[in-house]
């Protein structure tokens, strides 16, 4: 590991994922945080909580089809409604740069509420803390979250099986590439929308028509690459993807090929990944279809057997653990792993 | 290397200085503006290939899936000459 | 794609059908290599069909020596670095690379770009600060950089330099086949190089190497297509180049582009990376711009520096080995923790084999895939 942390063990690849291994795991590592889903399944007597928290560091703070208030409450609710749980209360951690215009503040806040009221969770709980010019990029916002998980319902990343369906809610990479296009950096222009959104609509109707459903997970950092590898690792399965249906949208393809990005690795915010027993995915697709921001969802693969011991060139045989791997069957008839993301993904002309 | 892209210009920038001549293109919903010094009569509507903000090349007619009839001709031409020249 | 699986089929036969004959080609180019693998085109060749990667990777085979004076240029307070994404991550002596915290002058100082002109527009709105731009690129890169040095010089924008890094590749390609242990049976060409350059250029290796020379797009169908060719050129022993993106490659090239690089830069012997030092393989600014050239203006000459140790990228970049064949591919080489260079780029060959696992066979539960 490197001697001092650098992006790329923030963009939720490979790095991230060693970082949490060992530092934090071997640290603080207790059976609840081992159990590494999007949120913590806490177990009472009464019921089952779902708790979880995400920090936001967006730049720009504002971007077609949102913002870091939006993205902070929808980051949050969504990690519950993957859980399988019922999102009910939010805290809200600012931490504001001397200087940040209070007009904005109230822009991002406004945002929040609109989520908020979208995905039926209260802000029961606050902080405020602002920082000398310099300290900070403008304004960050932590949000924890905490839902009820109703009795019986068990959905984890470990539990994709073979045999089971692969589908994604829309299409992928539209956050990445409108956050990438808005800050505006390279000088590309063109409206191109963040997906995010909270999932609580999707998921509770995805739920009631198909309650068998194994897992459910947002692509976040390191995209739907990254979080297929994520499933594959937690639930020791192999998986096949089609490349050819996976939903991607002209302009983020394009936008990928001016800069020699992979849509699967850029972020989603408003996507979720379902895996479930193939004989309910016509289900799944119709009911997710019959809603806005289902439209576009597609079967995109299946879990095609237990883990097979990855001993390639790819470097894991040193870790000597079965980890499930995922294989992309191209556009173009050919075959390739898909790996998790390495590195951070950086714009390259050559 | 060099990854190049191609795009549709869609408008002709009017720019008094001499360098670089300017156009605003259109790939496929990205929009930027690119240098067409070294292509010739650039009009509004032509296909232009893109490497590093530079159009490098003028491309006959639109390139995405190329017709496939078209294509097809251009690889048996190609193989025959290939097999015969 | 039907079309693509016609040519397919039509590539296993032809191969099928010279069964005493091997077909062993150089993709010189680095798009080339991240297509194949990205597209699994590999997996769909016939047996007796090889692709090995070639020195097409504008950033791979730059040097330690031009990383160093790039990292301490980024160090000079009041520079602004400008640079092409794709060599943040290279690493210079020390294993030390511009996207590092440690790196000095790291921060707002080190900017991504994606065009010369925008570096040179940094350089506007920053008239207090110098602003460097890392030249590196073949043939396709390099007017866009002349371009930006054209408009400097007409606007009197004084605050902009370059490091020149500029590479050539037919030179490189002949050094190849001079060596006499290049175990290739012909070239598939580099489609946007032969954009600038036309098809000339290559002219030599059909006729001085008997190496038949086919120039590719990018798109699946064109790489199929285009072996396709080399195939049928080889099993007539026909020894010639074809242009087979006529679409974008004119048999002259881009004129207007080669004037106006010839008119800021003249052909330099160069260093490659494991390849050493080569004639007339780059690009150097001519005299009477040489206020242009960061390493004059701000005093930081070229040292040679060799290359970090185990690391076999010299060998993979000449195509005697292939990158899982390297000790150090996957291990202590990956792309969070690169070694050499062609772990860096992700159209680096090693990074493009790593990325898309090419290397040793694997079983995947249901059916087996032949890598």
């Amino acid at each position: 590991m490197l001697s001092l942390i650098s992006l790329s063990h923030g963009s939720g690849g490979e790095l991230t994922h060693q970082l949490i291994d060992r530092v934090f795991m071997s640290k603080l590592g207790n059976p609840i945080l081992a159990e590494m889903d999007d949120a913590a399944r806490l177990r009472d007597s009464y019921c089952d909580w779902c708790f979880t928290t995400d920090s936001f560091v967006v730049k720009p703070l504002f971007f077609p089809g949102g913002d870091i208030g939006r993205l902070a409450v929808c980051g949050t609710v969504n990690d519950l409604c993957v859980a399988g749980a019922v999102p009910a209360f939010l805290s809200a951690g600012f931490i504001i740069e001397e200087g940040f215009e209070t007009r904005r503040l109230h822009d991002v806040v406004d945002s929040m509420k609109e989520a908020a009221l979208e995905s039926g969770v209260q802000v029961v709980a606050g902080d405020t803390k602002v920082v000398e010019k310099g300290g900070a990029d403008g304004l960050y916002i932590n949000t924890a979250g905490i839902g009820k998980i109703p009795p019986g319902r068990k959905i984890s990343a470990s539990m994709a099986r073979p045999g089971d369906a692969i589908i994604v809610s829309g299409t992928v990479g539209q956050h990445g590439a409108a956050v990438l296009l808005a800050r505006g950096e390279m000088s590309f222009r063109g409206r191109i929308e963040s997906d995010v959104n909270p999932l609580r609509a999707l998921t509770n109707a995805l739920l009631n028509a198909c309650p068998e459903i194994h897992v459910m997970r947002d692509p976040t950092r390191g995209g739907l690459a990254t979080v297929l590898n994520e499933i594959a690792r937690q639930s020791a399965v192999s998986m096949l993807i089609n490349e050819q249906s996976i939903p991607v949208s002209s302009e983020v393809d394009s936008i990928c090929q001016l800069l020699g990005l992979d849509p699967l690795y850029l972020a989603c915010e408003g996507r979720v990944v379902i895996f479930l027993p193939a004989p309910l995915a016509s289900k799944a697709l119709e009911t997710l279809r019959r809603l806005p921001a289902g439209r576009k969802a597609a079967i995109i693969g299946e879990v095609s057997g237990r883990a097979q011991r990855w001993d390639g060139g790819a470097g894991w045989q040193g870790a000597g653990r079965q980890v499930g791997q995922v294989v992309l069957k191209t556009t173009a008839g050919g075959y390739r792993p898909l790996p998790m993301l390495a590195g951070e993904p950086i714009p390259r002309i050559c | 290397m060099c990854l190049a892209i191609p795009g549709r210009v869609i408008e002709i920038q009017t720019c008094a200085s001499p360098a670089p001549q300017m156009v605003v293109m259109d790939f496929l919903g990205v929009i930027r503006d690119v240098s067409t010094n070294f292509i010739d009569a650039v009009a509004v509507g032509d296909y232009l290939l893109v490497h590093a903000g530079c159009a490098i090349a003028k491309l006959a007619a639109e390139p995405a899936g190329a017709g496939g009839a078209e294509a097809s001709a251009l690889w048996e031409a190609l193989i025959n000459h290939a097999a015969s020249s | 794609m039907p079309h693509l699986h016609k040519l397919i089929d039509r590539l296993t036969d032809l191969v099928g059908q010279h069964a005493n004959l091997r077909f062993r080609f150089l993709e010189v180019c680095g798009t080339h290599t991240t297509s194949v693998v990205r597209h699994g085109l590999d997996t769909v060749f016939p047996d007796r069909l090889e692709l090995i990667s070639g020195p097409g990777c504008p950033v791979c085979v730059m040097p330690v020596g031009y990383i160093d004076q790039a990292l301490r240029l980024a160090g000079i307070p009041g520079v602004i670095m400008t640079t092409f994404g794709d060599l943040m991550h290279v690493p210079g002596g020390g294993h030390r690379t511009l996207a590092d915290p440690s790196a000095a002058g790291r921060g707002e100082r080190v900017r991504v770009v994606y065009s010369p002109l925008d570096a040179l527009k940094i350089a506007e709105e920053n008239p207090r600060s110098e602003i460097v731009f890392l030249a590196v690129g073949f043939e396709t890169t390099a007017p866009a950089v002349a371009l930006a040095l054209e408009k400097a010089e007409a606007a009197h924008i004084d605050n902009f330099s370059i490091l020149p890094g500029h590479r050539l590749i037919p030179p490189v390609l002949r050094k190849m086949a001079q060596s006499g242990n290049l175990e290739v049976d012909g070239f598939l060409a580099p489609g946007h190089v032969s954009t600038i350059i036309g098809m000339e250029p290559y002219a030599f290796l059909p006729q001085e190497y008997a190496m038949p020379v086919v120039i590719g797009g990018f798109a699946p169908e064109e790489i199929i297509g285009a072996l396709l060719l080399l195939v049928t050129l080889v099993a007539n022993d026909h020894y010639q180049v074809i242009n087979a993106y006529p679409k974008a490659v004119s048999p002259l090239g881009n004129m207007k582009a080669q004037g106006l690089v010839a008119k800021y830069f003249e052909p330099g012997a160069a260093f490659w990376r494991g390849l050493g030092e080569i004639e007339k393989s780059g690009l150097k600014l001519k005299e009477q711009y040489l206020n242009r050239n960061a390493a004059v203006r701000f005093k930081i000459p070229f040292r040679d520096v060799p290359d970090p140790a185990g690391c076999s990228c010299g060998s993979v970049l000449a195509g005697r080995l292939k990158p899982t064949d390297c000790p150090l591919f996957g291990l202590a080489c990956r792309p969070e923790h690169p070694v050499g260079p062609c772990m860096v780029s992700s159209e680096g060959s090693c990074a493009a084999y790593y990325r898309y696992g090419k290397g040793g066979s694997r079983v995947v539960p249901d059916f087996v895939i032949p890598w």
